[in-house]
């Protein structure tokens, strides 16, 4: 099911949480909402949802006007980021709570709801606690019987707030790659809201990245990376380094080098350019702009070196096993050279 | 729901959310708060206004009525302030030290928030009388409780001291146990600690246990009248001086005690308030 | 279609979270405990407080009250004008409570599950007859509806009693035990959020529903300890309804003004008698509330601090 929001507008008394957002996302996509706290990403998922009502704008749902409907007539699933598991239910009974309520009539029968249910408790591998209750489940365990509590009633569209927000890191990775197959399994149109750009990234077929209730950009994972709209987007999919700089075209004079830019700027004169790491060359001392070597510090299978370029701080990263990487001491003097960095107006 | 509301100014409209029910059950709320609690309340406002304000003056300070008023409120202050030092004491015991039966004397200082206002009244008469348990104590040493205001007092303690208590011991109980190391780690003795780091926390509680106890003896009326003696000019208290004017059908005139003891009411409540904001100012909720 | 996840997690977290579900060892404060002359003098003051104001008149209430014999006390207890006593003192209750319990559900359902505006200001009118001296509760009924009040007139011409009879002692009942169930069930509910009512919604259940399966499941012990207390209140009020009922006996006497009456005639025994029943009330009411905080303290605890 297809989802088309134009001109969406939701404030909370005088803070403008959703502010004139279009965004169109396709029938089986999985679609991430990525932005820092406050930049109106549940909101838009909620107002989605059938949670929050738009003040203005129009929601089309499948090509069906959904701006006011109620969340039971979208066929949505919703996975809150606290899970919102009934807590007097037992998992089982968590699950077939939308098979019981169902409006449809008849309901169905009982042996359907039970096939039904231990369905998706295999589908999420808690069939042998089907009879627990939710406090005596682990967090990662709660977020599964969340989504086939979403998923019972067949919906449409799945939507997750920030599903693995409050899980440790490695429950996470796991089941991230493990929501990922569900969807490809089941090509059910599918939104999350995350304020992790890992997370977006790696799990998104499409990521949309909000900022104060605004679109920055909408693009695959590789685009958005590769070629930031705005100093914000660049900034939050870690862009590096922050360095002031001169844009002339097609390049950008950072500390006195002249640097190739990744993206296309309007404009010329007083920019902001961001260089990550990874850009950041090494050379013996002669070639490249002189730099000295501020700090090093070995993390796992790198080494991330702290340099002092004309008084400006610079990041840069070696494969510790690397020539460039063994010869390296702190105070000594190298040389550095900008393979690329994205730059934008001031 | 939207529809219907739709006449009012937007910054009045309530928030369209998905669970329902508002109408109805605020509707429900408004009807039955205003029949029951409002409408009368609006009687013993307007009333006294047929006496005028010099007549509502008139009836508030004939010297029978200060009197009355003076007791309630004297007697409800001094028995907030005798919660306030003891209160501490029980809510501090209960929460620091073990000794058995722990949770049947934690239980019971609710007792004068179940027991009838009438029983603890006959009760506290019984023992303080000079010939109850204690009264005979106090006898030979020249002290007399019942039907003095002394007895007021009593009773204004008994039934105040939940109110302190049950302010004060969340607040001991949230008290972080770092906290009281890292003062001990920093060189102060307990006494330090006490006074210097953990009384300054629990200061707003204690306060707003007071003045709730306060609050609730001004009015108090059933645990009283058995053991005060209702003494004109000497231990009869506002509450009751309102009832004896209703007897009389002086309706303007009860109405315009009453309504003073309101006010007074609102003021204190408006205080308890101010002191829970100042309390929280720490906490950063 | 199943698909392999790693089911480390599932041993893990059942580890982790649900079998440390117990209580915590009480944390031992060592050097910073009380030196034990502070304890002692401590714990003495407020045993004997308590001992003073609290157990001894509990104490007094059922030694007068026996003092006669257990054949007197019954005796008092089986006369007429006190059985009419406890008859009318459960009717007022059977009334006041369900009503403050449909009016505390629904004031609690709109102030935590919406937004509107005015909130505040509803809550703090909720709050209003706490702080309201009993006396003045059954006062604003007679003014009200007493021979000289506002309706006063119109209610006698159309052969209609309110003060004086049972109607205001209801009335009254209800206005001072009024905040007692909301002020419970709107901390606990404001807790617990609205995350769940949202849930059961997207997933298909009326209001109606999602309130009987799965808000009342998740209030029923706020709510059976907000009844109590209101219970107890109803039962036990003397001021207002003092105010309000006239004290005709076998007719407008509750239990509380019972006690009054027998008390101000010097029979003692039998006032003691009357009152050692709602002692007693109050007993079993502070029993069931201490079991109910030790047994699902947790979730009260949003209630018990308040």
């Amino acid at each position: 099911m297809s989802i088309q929001i134009s001109g969406i507008n939701k404030r909370f008394g005088g803070f403008t949480a959703v502010d004139h957002v279009d965004l169109s996302i396709a029938s089986g996509e999985l679609m991430a909402l990525l932005g820092p706290s406050g930049s109106g990403k549940t909101t838009l998922l909620r107002i989605i949802g059938g949670l929050d009502f738009a003040d203005s704008g129009q929601l089309l749902i499948d090509g069906v006007d959904s701006t006011v409907s109620e969340p039971h007539a979208r066929r949505v699933g919703f996975v809150f980021q606290h899970y919102a598991l009934f807590r007097h239910m037992t998992v089982f009974e968590n699950v077939a709570f939308g098979l019981r309520v169902a409006r449809r009539r008849p309901r169905p029968a009982e042996a359907a709801i039970r096939d039904k249910v231990m369905g998706l408790l295999d589908l999420v591998q808690l069939a042998p606690l089907a009879q627990r209750y939710p406090n005596q489940l682990s967090g990662g365990q709660r977020q599964r019987v969340a989504l086939a509590r979403a998923l019972a009633t067949e919906p449409s569209v799945l939507l997750l707030d920030e599903p693995f927000g409050a899980l440790d890191a490695k429950v996470r990775k796991d089941l991230r790659r493990w929501l990922r197959d569900i969807h490809k399994g089941m090509g059910v149109t599918t939104v999350f809201v995350t304020h992790d750009q890992e997370e977006a990234l790696e799990l998104a077929d499409r990521v949309t990245i909000l900022h104060q209730g605004r679109v920055e950009q909408v693009g695959t994972p590789a685009e958005v990376y590769d070629h930031p709209a705005s100093a914000f987007v660049c900034d939050f999919l870690g862009g590096g380094t922050r360095l002031d700089c001169t844009l002339a075209g097609d390049h950008a004079d950072i500390a006195g080098l002249t640097v190739p830019l990744a993206n296309d700027v309007d404009g010329r004169g007083a920019g902001i350019a961001f260089v990550r790491p990874h850009d950041v060359e090494i050379l013996p001392a002669a070639a490249g702009a002189a730099a000295r070597i501020a700090a090093l510090h070995p993390v796992g299978p790198e080494l991330r070196v702290d340099l002092d370029l004309a008084g400006h701080r610079l990041e840069a990263v070696l494969d510790r096993q690397s020539p460039e990487a063994i010869g390296l001491s702190p105070g000594a003097l190298v040389g550095v050279r900008l393979r690329r960095a994205n730059a934008y107006p001031a | 729901m939207a529809g219907r509301l739709t006449i009012l100014p937007a910054w009045l409209r309530p928030e369209r959310t998905v669970i329902p029910g508002l109408g109805l059950t605020l509707g429900v709320t408004v009807t039955y708060l205003t029949l029951i609690v409002l409408l009368p309340l609006a009687a013993l406002a307007l009333r006294p206004a047929e006496l005028g304000l010099g007549g509502i003056w008139d009836a508030v300070t004939q010297p029978r009525v200060l009197a009355a008023l003076r007791l309630s409120f004297g007697a409800a202050l001094l028995g907030a302030g005798i919660n306030a030092v003891f209160g501490l004491m029980v809510a501090w015991m209960l929460v620091r030290y073990d000794f058995p039966l722990k949770r049947v004397i934690d239980a019971i200082v609710d007792l004068p928030f179940a027991l009838p206002t009438a029983v603890a009244g006959i009760a506290l008469t019984s023992l303080y009388a000079p010939n109850g348990w204690v009264g005979q104590l106090l006898d030979p040493l020249g002290i007399k409780v019942a039907f003095t205001p002394l007895g007021v007092i009593v009773a204004t303690t008994f039934i105040g001291l939940p109110f302190v208590v049950r302010t004060v011991q969340p607040v001991l109980e949230d008290l972080e146990s770092e906290l009281e190391e890292a003062a001990g780690s920093l060189g102060a003795n307990r006494w330090e600690t006490f006074s210097r780091v953990i009384f300054p926390l629990i200061l707003p509680a204690l306060l707003t246990g007071t003045a709730l106890a306060f609050a609730r003896a001004v009015g108090e009326y059933g645990s009283i009248i058995f053991i005060a003696g209702n003494m004109p000019m000497v231990s009869e208290i506002a509450p009751l001086l309102i009832v004896i004017k209703l007897e009389q059908f002086d309706y303007a005139g009860a109405a315009a005690i009453g309504l003073t003891m309101l006010v007074a009411s609102f003021l204190i409540l408006l205080m308890v308030n101010l002191l829970q904001r100042w309390s929280r100012r720490w906490s950063g909720e | 279609m199943a698909i392999p996840i790693d089911t480390a997690d599932d041993t893990e977290g059942l580890r982790s979270e649900a079998f440390v579900v117990t209580m915590p060892p009480p944390r031992p404060r060592g050097a910073l405990d009380d030196p034990l002359w502070v304890k002692l003098l401590v714990s003495g003051i407020g045993l004997l407080f308590l001992l003073l104001f609290i157990l001894l008149p509990l104490l007094a209430v059922f030694t007068e009250a026996l003092r006669r014999g257990v054949q007197t006390y019954l005796e008092a207890l089986t006369e007429p004008d006190a059985l009419a006593a406890i008859r009318l003192t459960l009717v007022v209750a059977a009334i006041a409570v369900p009503a403050n319990l449909v009016f505390g559900v629904c004031a609690a359902w709109a102030i935590t599950k919406h937004r509107f505006p005015g909130k505040s200001l509803l809550l703090t009118l909720i709050d209003l007859p706490f702080s309201v001296s009993p006396v003045i509760s059954g006062l604003v009924y007679v003014l009200l509806f007493g021979a000289h009040g506002w309706f006063g007139s119109w209610l006698r011409d159309h052969g209609i009693h309110i003060v004086f009879a049972v109607p205001g002692l209801v009335l009254a009942t209800v206005f001072v035990t009024f905040p007692f169930i909301a002020r419970e069930l709107i901390p606990l509910m404001q807790a617990q959020g609205r995350d769940e009512e949202e849930a059961a919604i997207t997933l298909g259940a009326s209001g109606w529903q999602t309130f009987r399966r799965v808000t009342l499941p998740n209030i029923r012990w706020g709510l059976l300890y907000g009844v109590l207390l209101c219970n107890a209140r109803a039962m036990g009020e003397f001021g207002a309804v003092s105010v309000v009922s006239g004290h005709i006996r076998g007719e407008t006497n509750t239990m509380p003004l019972h006690v009054e009456i027998l008390y101000n005639e010097y029979n003692f025994v039998a006032a003691f008698a009357v009152a050692s029943l709602l002692a007693l009330l109050a007993l079993v009411t502070l029993v069931l509330k201490s079991l109910l905080e030790w047994r699902y303290g947790a979730e009260l605890a949003a209630t018990r601090r308040r």
